[in-house]
């Protein structure tokens, strides 16, 4: 063989190779006899679980229970914004007492070469009589305060001018000045006749409208002694006279100056009066709010702000904190701002520790103060320091104390439920109980009035008419327990006697409407303090109603759409038609049919699946009971197109209509009713 | 025409080199005259489906029609007596053989390589189970249908052989054959036994099944298995002018990846799948569907498996005649295949000329009761080789009596 026929055979063989021969198998029709399902419905499958009881006979009854109406108070109190200022200004501004202290001794007095200056300087550490001293002077001697000031412009203040003799022997005629050393001007003068030893006298002036500086020179213009009168002493040329300058009550109009730790202010300032209608309250506790604390400083020198509300408090902290302001820059300011989340503090309301007979208000403390940096500022009239505090929008959760006299209304409709699984039809029920509860959980008596109830269905209403409607129902005040109210209750029943309740309920209502008012402290005829009210709680009123299932049905038809694929159970569609059936074994007093209604995926209608058969309900005793089941089946005929339809199919509405059978006799429903179902296919199945 | 032209599609041509065959596979072998122990090249196609029971005209039928209505049905069981045995087979191998060559008193063994590529679908169907198969169960309603063993298998896979001899002893060649099997796809559905009554109305059904399923799962791949075959053939002389034959072919075993197997014998009632609340379908199907059909029907486990091989054994009896008649030949052969019966088969080689030969046999036994069958084998050039074989050529003359028919060409 040559190469290209080999190639050629090889390429052919693996073509041939290349697929697995599976040979073609015609299609044909086999007739499936199956059961698809097996289901057993009880009345939970029909109607929730959770709306039905049993009673010790086993009849069941459908409970529900329903909003009727929930009050709730609007507010507790008017929310709260309010904002104070404070303006600290120089005047405040404490200097603090300066002290400057300088001496003269004997040595200096004695230098001026005079006769008995040289005796006592030659003489210096021996016991001598100290001769007659004439008048010596000017002497001077400069007094520095630079390390506290370097000049203050005066609007008032004191200077105290001590002179205290540490020589043995006493001094007379002593004149002397203060004087500025750069102006030169001459602050204070003044004499003093005789200073004896160890004395000291101190002389008081007033600096009103005066400039000192720092840098000041002492001058004792005249000084003089009459010695120790020929009485031998001991000459120390280091005694010496003592001169103290005491500067106090500055009221500087400018400074430059170091500024001691010192209090700007203390305010303590009524916060306003809390607005709660006509309530007299004690204390609130905070749902929303913030206080805030704004400053605006000029001074050189570091501010701390302390506010403090004492009557709000936070797991018995009270509220206090501190906000610090940086030093303001030469000729400019510094600010600072600061909000407190005051969420969930209690507010005592009745004021002042002294107060008495205060409600609705509250009080706070704001301090200042600066923190000395020991550097020398400069400070004028223009300085000051602004201070804003404020609240924002403060809501209470909760309000104690007297909660007055108010009025609380609401209209509601609230949907019900029960009723939204019947499509049509009329059932007549032989007995069912309605009661109104109402659950108060302000801590105050209150007076209901229920002036209005509906059962309400589309455009139609259908109104109750009961001996209690518009009436007064006076429901006592809730109570705490744990920190949280327990309702005051009330409980009201509505039957065939006292009202047309049932009518409301087989009007199949989708909603119930109320009209409903309470009026807090209706009754109340003086204020009592020990009320409360919670924001999240109010006045709940609700429906319970019990339906023991004992009734007639004529044509009750219920519906309820699940979803399909026709894939989960026909992947193949080998399905061509057939016939379905649906075999019951009915304990239920009822009959049933079933209707399929084909839904596609926008839920439209494309197909319906029904038996003219009806699922025949079990026998019955006198009382309405099942005594025996009866079994009987309904078949579905299921073409080729319903198939196709089937396959088409998003959802599926089932509806079973029900009907006793001789209404309007009753029937009982117990819990040991069922329906066993077996859904069998006779379907023709196309295989290969 | 459609059925002539079916004839004549397993009737396409190719060339060869040869002179033995290669192990059968569903068919009888070794209906080629022996020629001359050359070196050669080897191609064959093999292709076509035999039955007990359905005629080939029936089998074609059924194979290009696309829709079985219920006459076609009825026509088709009445052939069957009681149990429908079918099988169908395509094979390809292409291959180079050296043979062992016999030199006065030696023997120069030979070697060679095959690549063999097959497609076996065999079935056994209890007639019952045919019946509910065409008809389904409820024309049966209120009866018992009992199977017997029935079974469904397919093996789709290639062959890489290496051939070579070892001398049994000084004169004796035996060739030996090992395979490296690679699986395409392989289905096993094997019912022991079974039993189905439906309920009046279909309420229920009473189902007894033993049986065992394993499934390539997926589409047919090129590795879907891994497996090692054996095979074995040699020639007994008995006298100068007869031998006894013996043969095994596709010993092993294949390992599936990815399958499925399950083995179960229950009896249990089936009353539809349990939904809880017959009004929320979707929420109870799959629950519904995995309580009722899981561990009944459906597979439970899904992991590799092993299956042995579809092997085949052969012993054959060969004595030379004279004459017109070439050699008087008797076999028994077997595969591994569900529906397969051993087969037994004896036969007539005719000298029909120069360089060509016909051979003629009987046989009892695998999907057929009786087949007639044929083959022809004649020389081009001295060097080219060409076999035509007919397996149940009764089927082709007497359709109706006769099922199937497989074309080989070599």
């Amino acid at each position: 063989m040559k190469t290209p026929s080999l190639i050629l055979l090889l390429v052919a063989l693996n073509a041939v190779w290349s697929c697995r021969p599976d040979p073609k198998i015609p299609q044909w029709d086999a007739q499936a006899l199956t059961p698809l399902a097996q289901s057993r419905i009880e009345i939970s499958d029909i109607l929730p679980d959770s709306n039905l009881t049993t009673d010790t006979n086993g009849l069941m009854s459908l409970v529900f229970t329903s909003d009727l109406a929930q009050l709730r108070p609007d507010e507790i109190i008017t929310p709260l914004d309010v904002e104070f200022r404070n303006v600290i200004d120089l005047q405040n501004i404490d200097l603090g007492q300066r002290t400057v202290t300088d001496f003269i001794t004997l040595g200096d007095i004695s230098k001026g070469g005079s006769a008995p200056g040289q005796f006592i300087i030659f003489n210096h550490g021996n016991m001598a009589p100290i001769p007659p001293l004439p008048n010596a002077g000017p002497l001077s001697f400069g007094v520095d305060a630079t390390d506290i000031f370097t000049s203050i412009s005066l609007q008032s203040g004191d200077l105290d001018v001590t002179f205290s003799n540490g020589m043995p022997v006493p001094l007379t005629n002593i004149q002397y000045s203060l004087e500025n050393r750069i102006a030169g001007n001459t602050i204070i003068q003044s004499s003093i006749d005789t200073l004896k030893p160890q004395q000291s006298i101190t002389e008081n002036f007033s600096l009103t409208n005066t400039t000192i500086e720092g840098v000041m020179d002492a001058v004792l213009q005249s000084l003089g002694s009459p010695g120790s009168d020929a009485q031998t002493v001991l000459i120390d040329t280091s005694d010496r006279i003592t001169v103290t300058l005491k500067l106090s009550n500055l009221v500087p109009t400018s400074a430059t100056a170091i500024f001691p730790d010192q209090v700007l202010a203390i305010d303590t300032a009524d916060i306003g009066e809390i607005k709660a209608g006509n309530a007299q309250l004690t204390s609130i506790r905070v749902r929303n709010g913030r206080i805030y604390l704004e400053a605006l400083s000029t001074i050189e020198d570091k501010l701390r702000l302390n506010y403090l509300v004492p009557s709000a408090s936070e797991a018995g902290r009270p509220l206090n904190f501190v906000e610090v302001i940086d030093a303001a820059p030469p000729g400019g300011a510094a600010t600072g701002y600061r909000e407190v989340d005051v969420s969930s503090y209690d507010v005592d309301l009745t004021g002042r520790p002294t107060d008495v007979g205060v409600y609705n208000w509250f009080y706070s403390v704001l301090s200042s103060r600066i923190d000395s940096s020991g550097r020398l500022i400069n400070l004028s009239l223009q300085d000051s320091v602004v201070l804003n505090t404020g609240i924002l929008n403060l809501t209470a959760s909760r309000g104690f104390g007297y909660l007055g006299k108010d009025t609380i209304s609401t209209t509601e409709s609230n949907p019900i439920d029960a009723f939204d699984i019947i499509d049509s039809g009329n059932f007549d029920l032989a007995d069912a109980r309605l009661g109104i509860s109402i659950e108060n959980y302000i801590g105050a008596p209150i007076d209901v009035r229920l002036n209005q109830m509906q059962s309400r269905r589309g455009g139609n209403a259908k109104n109750l008419t009961w001996i209690n409607l518009a009436n007064d129902l006076s429901v006592p005040g809730a109570t705490l327990v744990d920190a949280r109210p327990r309702a005051g209750y009330l409980e009201l029943e509505l039957n065939n006697l006292n009202s047309n309740f049932d009518e409301l309920l087989e009007f199949k209502p989708k909603s119930i409407f109320a009209d409903m008012q309470a009026v807090i402290n209706g009754s109340t005829v003086s204020p009592q303090f020990n009320q409360f009210i919670f924001a999240d709680y109010g006045i709940r009123s609700s429906l319970f109603l019990e339906v023991p299932l004992h009734l007639s049905a004529d044509g009750l038809r219920m519906g309820d759409t699940s979803e399909f694929a026709y894939n989960n159970y026909d992947p193949d569609k080998r399905v061509q038609n057939g016939t379905l059936s649906v075999i019951a074994d009915n304990h239920f007093p009822v009959q049933a049919s079933i209707d399929l209604i084909l839904l596609n995926e926008n839920g439209d209608r494309i197909g319906r699946l029904q038996s003219a058969d009806v699922l025949k309900a079990a026998l019955k005793d006198a009382e309405g009971r099942s005594v025996q089941s009866v079994k009987s089946s309904a078949e579905y005929p299921l073409t080729g197109s319903d198939v196709q339809k089937l396959q088409n199919t998003a959802h599926i509405l089932f509806q079973v209509s029900f009907n006793t059978p001789l209404p309007p006799e009753k029937v009982k429903i117990y819990s040991d009713n069922f329906m066993d179902i077996t859904l069998v296919g006779d379907l023709s199945i196309r295989l290969n | 025409m459609k059925h002539l032209s079916i004839i004549l599609t397993m009737l396409v041509s190719t060339a060869s080199l040869a002179q033995n065959s290669l192990p059968d596979s569903l068919f009888d072998p070794q209906l080629l005259i022996p020629g001359k122990q050359n070196r050669h090249l080897k191609a064959e196609l093999k292709y076509g489906a035999l039955a007990n029971g359905a005629s080939t005209l029936k089998i074609i039928d059924f194979v290009q029609d696309d829709f079985l209505d219920q006459n076609e049905k009825k026509n088709l069981l009445s052939q069957m007596g009681t149990r429908l045995r079918y099988g169908l087979t395509r094979e390809l191998s292409f291959g180079y053989r050296q043979p062992a060559t016999r030199v006065f008193d030696k023997v120069r063994t030979g070697q060679g390589f095959f690549i063999r590529n097959r497609f076996y679908q065999s079935t056994q169907l209890d007639n019952d189970l045919v019946n509910l198969l065409f008809y389904g169960n409820a024309p049966y309603a209120d009866q018992t249908l009992a199977f017997d063993a029935s079974g469904y298998e397919t093996w789709y896979f290639t062959s890489l052989d290496y051939v070579f001899d070892v001398l049994l002893d000084s004169l004796q060649p035996m060739a030996i054959t090992v395979g490296i099997e690679l699986g395409h796809d392989h289905n096993s559905y094997r019912l022991r036994s079974g039993s189905l009554y439906t309920a009046p109305g279909g309420e229920y059904l009473d189902v007894k099944l033993d049986y065992g399923l394993r499934d390539k799962t997926g589409n047919t791949i090129a590795l879907g298995g891994l497996g090692l075959g054996l095979g074995a053939k040699t020639n007994f002389g008995l006298s100068h002018r007869s031998r006894l034959e013996v043969e095994l072919a596709d010993v092993g075993i294949m390992q599936w990846a990815n399958g499925r197997k399950l083995q179960t014998d229950s009896n249990f009632r089936f009353t539809g799948a349990r939904f809880e609340n017959i009004f929320d379908i979707t929420d109870s199907i799959s629950d519904a569907l995995s309580d009722n059909y899981t561990g009944s029907f459906l597979y439970e486990e899904e992991d590799n498996y092993l299956a042995i091989l579809p092997f085949y054994v052969s012993l054959g009896y060969h004595i030379k005649l004279k004459g017109a008649m070439r050699s008087f030949f008797a076999r028994a052969d077997y595969r591994y295949l569900v529906g397969f019966y051993p087969r037994v088969r004896v036969g007539v080689e005719f000298n029909t000329g120069y360089h060509q030969g016909l051979t003629t046999s009987i046989s009892a036994g695998g999907y057929n009761w009786l087949s007639v069958n044929t083959a022809y084998h004649f020389e081009l050039a001295d060097l080219w080789h060409l076999d035509l074989r007919l397996q149940n050529l009764n089927g082709l003359v007497a359709p109706d009596v006769f099922g199937g028919a497989v074309g080989y060409l070599g």
